[in-house]
């Protein structure tokens, strides 16, 4: 079966926007300023999980990638998250009103959507792995709106804790331009494509079951 | 062409060796052979390069190898010597696990994994399988159709000189789909049927296939592809032994093999209801050999159920012997089953290479040779050749792998499959999940 050409691939992953978290209800809301500080804390602690596995996310891609380019240019987002990102994270944890033992323990959904984002990556070879990566294609714009929307809706979050979206929005267009061109170059056949498209999907999923799940959280927390 | 159809002749520079490259497998020639097999069994072209060479002495080759007049030289089949013994000859690539059919044999494992590998690293796959002396490839699964790629998958290992066998039901091969994997190189097609009777083989195909399978099977030789037919044999069928093997004859089959159902995945899981009565076996039996003795001309192989006959059937010529299985998700298995063995914990080519796995890794040393065995295979004078039966059913039937088979009458386990073959019941199978 033919390839797609370049430029339909990448606009068949660019579509995938739509199903992006951006959308989703309890997003809407937390961006409209709709959200009580208890939400809002909810948000955070469980969004921590999911940062606290990006690295591992990460490893896994990398220990499944023969080429040695690939790899030291991925390498570069451990140590964004390792040597900073991490912290940085914990200090909008704080900012919000909240202690590193009060977000230990996810809710149950969030843990099995992160954790099966992981198993993905391990599972599968590095480029559909780096292909599920591409929500970052929807990151920067959503991450600037949060940034904007937060400081307006909710004075009360130290204006220290903005640091860690700051710091990666910028780098986060970088890396989803290189991304895109590195999944677009490796996927040569239409069974990698779809795969690839497949990938970016599932990965649009993973975030928007954590959001149902933190949802779910706040909407039985506030009918009791 | 001094070989027939679908035989290739080469000289495999891993081996250092001219071989015969055939859908059923890989024959490693002498230097004689091949000097015949050159030649085209012409005796006066012979006797310039072999003193005293009379035709006696190479009619039994001819007539081995199916050598016919004409010279023809080997292709070189590239890649570095030096690998250790034991090489493998045989790649199984199941490239997916998903298939349009459901047919309730099917030794798939009944935990479908979804995760498939990226056409780069089938390739790489291929490479790395070249370089360890690999000179066949069975491009299987699943339905292998169900890859997009699967032209570009048999063009690499064609220009890699691997013989590329596709195993398939044919659902899903159009005359274009065809036409590029022709164009690719691809040198047979191993067609699956599933009974001589529209509705008894759709029953068990689970969806309308059998007609399709026909028109397949002539678009094939209508490509002048060759191309064999297997049928897996079980309680629904096996009465109509002998329509079927005249069906397949007659879609124009060189080579036909007839199969008892083997027990695994979603075989063992509806063993009952597939078992055959012994009776039956016994009809089969008696069919095989007259179908065989009616038809010389085509390559008729009748693998008889081993759950009865007392004799276990050889695995896979010894474990870790002579082919190797990449799983859809990148697993590395000494055979088709093994997943079955729990605590084998194979390793991936995502993050191992071919060669370390096949060399060094544990799965593929535990059952090598046979220090690993038992009594009473460790005495037995058969040890060599059936290698303890099957390491898969050992475990299936007994909870060890390292037992002897007990499909060997000699297992003390032995009554695991006589009580099988007495518990055989006109039971409703479960179809095999697509």
């Amino acid at each position: 079966m033919q390839a797609l050409e370049r430029a339909a691939f990448t606009d068949a992953l660019l579509a995938q926007g739509e199903r992006y978290w951006d959308r989703h209800p309890f997003n809407v809301r937390l961006h409209a300023g709709g959200c009580t500080p208890a939400e809002v804390r909810t948000w955070v602690a469980n969004r921590w999980y999911y940062q606290s596995r990006l690295s591992q996310k990460n490893a896994a891609i990398i220990a499944n990638c023969p080429l040695p380019q690939v790899r030291t240019r991925w390498v570069q987002r451990l140590s964004f998250q390792d040597e900073g990102g991490l912290d940085d994270w914990l200090v909008l944890v704080k900012a919000v009103g909240l202690t590193p033992e009060q977000i230990a323990e996810p809710l149950l959904g969030v843990r099995f959507a992160v954790d099966a984002y992981v198993q993905f990556c391990k599972a599968n070879s590095w480029i559909i792995g780096a292909a599920a990566a591409l929500t970052e294609l929807f990151a920067p714009d959503h991450m600037a709106d949060r940034v904007k929307a937060w400081r307006a809706h909710y004075p009360w979050i130290d204006e220290a804790g903005y640091a860690y979206f700051e710091n990666r929005i910028p780098v986060v267009r970088n890396d989803s331009d290189y991304t895109l061109g590195l999944v677009a170059d490796h996927c040569a056949t239409r069974q990698d494509q779809d795969a690839a498209i497949a990938a970016l999907r599932f990965k649009c999923d993973v975030l928007w079951a954590m959001t149902d799940a933190i949802e779910h959280a706040c909407l039985t927390r506030a009918a009791t | 062409m001094s070989l027939r159809p679908g035989v290739r002749f080469g000289f495999d520079e891993v081996r250092q060796a001219h071989v015969l490259l055939q859908p059923e497998g890989v024959q490693v020639l002498n230097e004689t052979a091949a000097a015949v097999v050159r030649a085209g069994g012409d005796i006066a072209v012979l006797r310039e390069e072999f003193d005293d060479v009379e035709a006696a002495d190479i009619l039994p080759i001819c007539a081995q190898l199916d050598v016919r007049p004409g010279r023809t030289e080997p292709e070189p089949l590239k890649g570095q010597p030096g690998n250790p013994e034991p090489m493998p000859f045989g790649l199984l690539a199941e490239l997916t696990y998903r298939c349009p059919l459901r047919c309730p044999y099917c030794s798939n494992s009944l935990e479908l994994g979804t995760v498939e590998l990226d056409t780069a690293t089938w390739l790489r796959v291929l490479d790395e399988a070249r370089a360890l002396g690999v000179l066949q490839l069975h491009l299987s699964g699943g339905e292998p159709l169900a890859r997009k790629d699967l032209s570009t998958i048999t063009r690499h290992a064609r220009d890699l000189g691997l013989y590329t066998n596709l195993v398939t039901s044919g659902i899903g091969l159009s005359a274009p789909r065809l036409d590029e994997l022709v164009a690719a190189g691809l040198d047979h097609v191993q067609l699956s049927i599933q009974d001589s009777r529209v509705a008894e083989a759709d029953a068990i195909a689970g969806i309308a296939a059998h007609e399709r399978k026909l028109a397949i099977a002539k678009l094939v030789t209508d490509a002048g592809l060759p191309f064999s037919v297997n049928v897996v044999l079980h309680r629904h069928n096996v009465s109509r032994l002998a329509e079927i093997a005249q069906l397949a004859i007659d879609l124009g089959a060189q080579r036909l093999e007839l199969a008892h159902t083997q027990y695994y995945g979603w075989g063992l899981l509806n063993r009952a209801a597939l078992m055959p009565s012994r009776e039956q076996i016994a009809l089969a039996d008696a069919a095989a050999a007259e179908i065989i003795a009616a038809h010389r001309d085509v390559e008729i192989v009748y693998v008889r159920p081993d759950y009865y006959d007392g004799v276990p059937k050889p695995c896979m010529n010894g474990w870790g012997s002579t082919q190797l299985v990449v799983d859809p998700g990148g697993q590395v298995l000494p055979c088709p089953a093994a997943t079955v063995i729990p605590d084998l914990s194979p390793l991936s080519v995502l993050s191992d290479s071919l060669s370390f796995i096949w060399y060094h890794s544990e799965p593929f040393n535990r059952f090598r040779g046979t220090s690993w065995m038992r009594e009473p295979c460790r005495s037995c004078p058969r040890r060599e050749v059936d290698f303890g039966g099957c390491r898969c059913q050992a475990f299936q039937l007994t909870g060890d792998a390292a037992q002897t088979d007990p499909a060997c009458a000699l297992s003390p386990r032995h009554e695991a499959v006589t009580a099988a073959i007495a518990s055989a019941s006109p039971v409703p199978f479960t179809p095999r999940r697509r």
